[in-house]
């Protein structure tokens, strides 16, 4: 298999994230937690730069976790649960998803929001994983444009909407169809800790796929 | 020239640990030489006005919130500004996202359905629903929050009876359940004994001193003050007398509040007499009286733990009685050597310690002027403002709307220790430093520094004496904090009767 081409477009802390020429994000993480889709586990970064391009020989790396959405539903136990997470969008800065859903259809909070991914597109994030989850097919009319939204953005929602997840949502989708606390606890806070308001967006967005 | 301003935000409600981390925070600001965030009660204007703040312009009601700050003219307005930013966010309390706690009744359910008791602290005003939501869900309640209407009150006891579920509170600050204790509770060891009471420092007080005489309590069920009353008519009491007596684990019963209503301290009376446990019951200053075995009939605090002590040790409970009483009358050799002319000033943080120290001066050198009176006529006009004997509990609503409990924090109580020192007849200062679980890391450390102040301006005018109610397993350690007020000069005592007896033979 040839080797991937790929731009590094993002360095963080823990994350660089890099384009490829199809305009799918990559990612080489240092921890178990953030990996996605399309994600290489390393023990430290490499000594990438922004705007530099690089080979990945993918076939040399090894497979960590399944980032497909389990198809077991959400225990009905955990129901009072996620409606508990409606309520982040009650509060700042979330609030302003919030209002925005009140009067508009779901499609419109694409783009919307605070955060490096916009608490918008996260919302829809969580609700394309949780129709997934559900067993149910994604409407097509939430996938929002590409110019809407940041690129990154975009394409977690590409993920998503293909039944794609990062591997904290992946525990959590399997803790929810199981019935231990501990796990769900830990899933949960594993969630909360997803960037500023990441996290709270995408489970608010898994309520309201639950309950659609 | 220090300036002052006071700013009203119309309609904010913010807990009172948020006030005060903010307050705090603007203490620190440079060229800030006080604030204070506090809602706008009649009490706490009047604590303004008195702190030398203007407030006769302000308009403002108790659902406001007053951010006032004093100090260089050019700052204030930043003060002010900071404030309104830090109430978004406030400092200690950052919105960072932490570990996942469920938010609602349901969703604690679904994580603890194995849970049989719900613990409730917001405020008053919504607390009642939720405490019958919890009731509907088959969960006992314990209700920490005051303000709940005595209607609802008694109609969350009456639907909790109908369903075997207890109510503890409102205004249960203290419960101790297989020996954990829940809200403003002492680190004491766990044993055969099973109180019920008020829930306040009455409780903790018996609490600590039966662990004082090596023995452990395996519960304490809270009643809140007004069960005893003839409208409640006593419901938690009795259910909880009840249970304790069915509780094989349970040797001895213990029962501690201020006197209840007759019919109902008759109610609660008959049904330890047909319990067939022994049973101290320590109604403080109430009129029942003797010795009725099973049932030991007391009238203070550390009396009640003596009794309960000793048949809980299998011995002889009117001996155990006799010999504290023997050993409050030699405390008259101790305040021989320190006795100083004028009247006793008491700043309690524990409302049944006040009361009980009320109790005990009144007995010793005569009334005893209070905003928590024995009796009407002795209630203080302005609760700021001593006269004679006084002693003021700072634990009353109104030292603690918008504000923190004294037992969280003793500034409040530490500046009046200071401006009380400044008073010529004023000849012993009696105060209580109450520890444990919710309470404030160094209350002595916080007292200590106003008498070392006061000593300054007033020599040794003045003798100070004090009670550290807790235990050396309680967070704050009680010898710890016991030598830091003895380190400040401070004379400490064993126990709050015993304080209450030394300053008055010290004046007396």
């Amino acid at each position: 298999m040839a080797p991937l081409r790929l731009v590094v477009v993002e360095r963080h802390k823990s994350v660089i994230n890099l384009r490829s020429r199809a305009g799918r994000r990559y990612s080489v993480v240092t921890k178990g937690e953030d990996m996605g889709p399309r994600s290489i586990l390393s023990k430290r970064l490499p000594d990438w730069n922004v705007g530099e391009e690089v080979m990945v020989f993918a076939e040399a790396l090894p497979v960590c976790y399944d980032p497909e959405i389990p198809k077991t539903p959400p225990s009905k136990r955990w129901r009072p649960l996620w409606f508990e997470w409606l309520d982040f969008l009650a509060e700042p800065p979330l609030d302003v998803v919030g209002k925005e859903l009140a009067k508009g259809d779901l499609s419109s909070v694409a783009g919307l929001g605070p955060g490096l991914t916009p608490a918008g597109d996260d919302l829809l994030a969580g609700y394309m994983a949780a129709t997934k989850l559900r067993g149910e097919t994604v409407p097509a009319q939430i996938f929002p444009k590409m110019d809407t939204t940041t690129w990154l953005s975009f394409d977690i929602l590409r993920d998503a909407f293909a039944g794609l997840v990062w591997r904290r949502i992946k525990d959590l989708c399997d803790a929810l169809a199981g019935e231990g606390v501990s796990l769900l606890e830990e899933s949960l806070t594993s969630c909360l800790a997803m960037g500023h308001t990441s996290g709270r967006a995408y489970l608010a967005g898994m309520a309201l796929g639950f309950e659609a | 020239m220090l300036l002052q301003r006071i700013h009203v935000e119309k309609g904010a409600y913010y807990d009172s640990v948020t006030l005060m981390l903010v307050a705090r925070e603007l203490q620190s600001m440079e060229g800030i030489e006080e604030a204070s965030l506090n809602m706008a009660t009649e009490a706490n204007l009047k604590i303004l006005a008195a702190a030398g703040f203007g407030v006769s312009d302000i308009q403002a009601g108790q659902s406001d919130l007053l951010i006032a700050v004093r100090g260089d003219g050019s700052v204030l307005e930043a003060a002010i500004e900071r404030a309104r930013e830090l109430l978004k966010n406030p400092p200690g309390r950052k919105s960072t996202p932490g570990e996942y706690r469920p938010k609602s009744l349901d969703g604690a359910l679904s994580m603890l359905p194995e849970a049989n008791m719900a613990l409730i602290s917001i405020a008053g005003r919504y607390a009642g629903d939720e405490a019958d939501k919890c009731l509907d869900a088959g969960l006992h309640v314990m209700l920490y929050s005051d303000n709940v209407p005595i209607e609802k009150e008694i109609s969350l006891k009456n639907k909790a009876k109908e369903k075997g579920l207890l109510v503890m509170g409102p205004d249960c600050g203290t419960a101790v359940i297989r020996g954990v204790g829940l809200g403003f509770a002492n680190a004491c060891p766990t044993g055969p004994v099973g109180l019920v009471a008020a829930a306040g420092t009455g409780l903790q007080e018996v609490h600590v001193q039966l662990a004082r005489r090596g023995v452990g309590v395996l519960h304490a069920i809270g009643t809140g003050g007004r069960d005893v009353k003839e409208e409640v008519g006593g419901i938690t009491f009795s259910m909880g007398s009840e249970a304790l007596l069915c509780d094989e684990e349970i040797r001895v019963v213990v029962l501690i509040g201020k006197p209840p209503a007759p019919s109902v301290e008759e109610r609660i009376l008959r049904i330890l007499e047909g319990g067939k446990k022994p049973a101290a019951v320590g109604f403080i200053g109430g009129k029942a009286s003797g010795d009725k075995p099973p049932l030991y009939l007391c009238r203070e605090l550390e009396e009640t733990a003596a009794v309960a002590a000793a048949l809980a040790n299998g011995k002889d409970p009117s001996s155990a009685r006799e010999e504290l009483f023997k050993s409050y009358e030699r405390l008259k050799e101790k305040a021989a050597p320190m006795k100083r002319k004028g009247f006793i000033r008491g700043l309690y943080s524990g409302g049944t310690l006040c009361y009980e120290a009320q109790l005990i001066a009144t007995g010793l050198i005569g009334s005893v002027y209070s905003n928590a009176p024995l009796a009407s006529e002795m209630k203080l006009a302005d609760s700021l403002k001593s006269r004679g004997h006084t002693m003021v509990d700072y634990g009353e609503d109104e030292f603690t709307q918008g504000r923190l409990h004294p037992m969280m924090d003793s500034t409040f109580r530490a500046e009046r220790l200071l401006s009380e020192s400044q008073d010529p007849d004023v000849g012993v200062i009696l105060f209580d430093c109450v520890l444990g679980y919710g309470c404030h890391p160094n209350p002595a450390g916080q007292m200590a520094e106003a008498v070392e102040k006061a000593r300054k301006k007033a020599g040794g005018r003045i003798a100070y004496v004090a009670y550290v109610c807790g235990v050396d397993a309680d967070p704050q350690g009680a010898t710890e904090q016991r030598k830091i007020l003895e380190e400040a000069g401070v004379t400490v005592c064993d126990s709050n009767a015993e304080a209450a007896r030394l300053a008055c033979y010290i004046v007396g």
